[in-house]
């Protein structure tokens, strides 16, 4: 009995160990130490930094399991064929169905993507699609989280997007707002002449 | 020096007293100056008054047209030629979601709450004011070059008592050099956003305004939407407001999208504008082709009165009876540009209510 035990401790502190291990050596990857302390000017560590920098994005393009689209590639999506076929004419909201315990819904989730990746099997409409780029460009994404009746952004209750994409929708809309892209609800000015007359 | 401008604001907190205050310390030790800013209105009798004219966006020198704008007849004719489609006017708006509510009413009643609908919806089409760009007044209220290089950053003082409306609100600009000016129109704008910040107007300029984007929603015919943001963001002397409304009014008279800022808010000052600039002979020809007569002669007398030396109003006033299409055809005559087109669809005019009033004698009869 003790000896398998002993083996099975043995086994998780040599587990442990490799996780501290592959731990410190990540992180060296990510920022390299040893090399600036080495370099004496700034000028050196700068360029070792940029390289390092750029390195590694290259090294994460061809690792990532997420792909990066770019915002004029999103808005080709949405008059293609694939678009139309998957969602239907509907807002890419509508058929999403959250799950949750109990009746009453809570507050989406903070992100669906942790470290460049999903980290969630039931992604919010927006995560789950990665060619649907929030971007003021994208007049036809945004349209479709804004109420027709009250020109208001859509709640994160009733669209059931993540909490950070959420946030992201409403500066994109506003963006749209400010360069005329999407019209905004405007009050009705009233002037008082008498203020013109002097 | 500072290069970027920063200003600290002195909030005066006094209600009642503060207006004296500011003027007390403005009045110790220099000389009081007028605070008006504006020239009084002038008729232009004499050839003196002519060197006071403004240069308006189109390049022709006029005087001012707010007293004209806002005279009750030039209002009530402007009114006319606006119309009123209450579909329109009431149509599709966004409004936040509310229940719809039910009445059981006597015809009284349902009068009386026609009545306020009608006013309500009246008061949407209220004209924002025609005015030509405001110029400041750069006149210093005090020299006091003992305090020079105070700070590094000017300092504004704006005067936030209750009750002063934001156009006369008191806001000064204590400079580097140690002088006190009234704050340029820009200044007090800014202020009044900060201590009185109103819906729908921004604090910085919206990108919409700029060049790229005006023309693009121009080309999209989006005119009302311009116009109403730049009700709300401006004020009607401001040198913006004034290029974006002109540059889609003659964008409007070029496509000939009259229609569109009919029975809305705009319609009385692009009227106003293509007639100041004397260039509203396309209007005219909509009002004929959609048969306005009553339309083209306010349109006409309108012209009248805002150009009184011109033939055209000579001919009319000669006129016995103001019959509208005798006061249309003096029109034509003599400043008419498009004089084929004009006459072309003044006859088919003539020749449409002819028929119409020769099938009523039938049926009638």
């Amino acid at each position: 009995m003790a000896a398998p035990l002993r083996s099975w401790i043995r086994a998780g502190c040599q587990t442990l160990q490799g996780f501290k291990d592959s731990l410190s050596m990540s992180l060296l990857q990510k920022r390299n130490l040893n090399v600036t302390r080495m370099l004496g000017t700034e000028k050196e560590a700068e360029a070792v930094e940029e390289a390092e920098a750029g390195g590694e994005a290259g090294e994460a393009e061809k690792d990532s399991r997420r792909k990066v689209v770019s915002p004029e590639t999103s808005m080709k999506y949405l008059d293609s064929e694939a678009f139309a076929l998957g969602y239907r004419g509907k807002p890419v909201w509508f058929y999403y169905r959250r799950n949750f315990k109990g009746g009453k819904p809570p507050p989406t989730r903070r992100t669906c993507i942790r470290k460049g990746q999903l980290s969630t099997a039931s992604p919010c409409p927006i995560c789950r699609d990665e060619y649907l780029v929030l971007n003021f460009q994208n007049v036809k994404l945004l349209e479709q989280f804004v109420s027709p009746y009250t020109g208001e952004v859509l709640d994160s209750m009733l669209t059931g997007v993540c909490q950070k994409q959420h946030q992201q929708l409403i500066i994109e809309v506003m963006r749209a707002w400010d360069e005329g892209l999407l019209e905004k609800k405007l009050p009705t000015r009233v002037y008082d002449y008498e203020d013109y007359k002097s | 020096m500072a290069a970027s401008f920063i200003s600290r604001t002195f909030l005066s907190y006094t209600s009642c007293g503060s207006i004296r205050t500011l003027k007390d310390a403005v009045a110790v030790g220099c000389t009081r100056r007028n605070f008006v800013t504006t020239g009084k209105y002038q008729q232009a009798n004499s050839e003196d008054d002519k060197l006071n004219t403004v240069q308006n966006s189109q390049g022709a020198t006029h005087q001012d047209p707010f007293p004209i704008f806002s005279k009750q007849e030039v209002q009530g004719l402007l009114e006319r030629i606006t119309g009123f489609n209450a579909l329109k006017v009431a149509g599709p708006q966004k409004k936040p979601l509310q229940r719809a509510v039910y009445k059981l009413l006597t015809d009284e009643q349902l009068d009386k709450e026609l009545q306020e609908a009608h006013g309500r919806l009246k008061e949407k089409l209220q004209m924002p004011p025609f005015m030509n760009p405001y110029k400041d007044n750069t006149t210093p209220l005090s020299l006091d070059p003992d305090l020079a290089d105070f700070d590094t950053a000017k300092y504004v003082f704006t005067d936030i008592s209750y009750g002063v409306k934001d156009r006369h609100r008191h806001v000064v600009v204590r400079e580097l050099d140690g002088s006190l000016n009234i704050a340029p129109r820009s200044t007090r704008e800014r202020m009044n956003q900060i201590y009185n910040p109103r819906e729908g107007r921004e604090f910085f300029k919206p990108r919409m305004f700029n060049e790229q984007n005006l023309e693009r929603m121009i080309s999209k015919k989006q005119y009302i939407y311009i116009l109403d943001r730049a009700c709300c963001q401006f004020e009607p002397d401001d040198p913006d407001y004034v290029n974006v409304t002109r540059r889609v009014y003659s964008a409007v008279n070029d496509a000939k999208a009259f229609e569109d800022l009919r029975s809305t808010r705009h319609f009385g000052c692009l009227a106003f504008y293509l007639v100041w600039n004397r260039m509203s002979d396309l209007l005219l020809l909509d009002m004929l082709n959609r048969d306005l007569i009553s339309d083209a002669k306010d349109l006409v007398i309108l012209h009248c009165i805002i150009h009184p030396d011109s033939q055209c109003a000579t001919s009319v006033g000669r006129l016995e009876k103001e019959e509208p299409v005798a006061v249309v055809k003096a029109y034509i005559e003599t400043e008419a540009k498009l004089k084929a087109q004009l006459e072309l669809s003044l006859q088919a005019m003539e020749d449409a209510m002819r028929t119409k009033e020769k099938s009523e004698e039938r049926s009638s009869s």
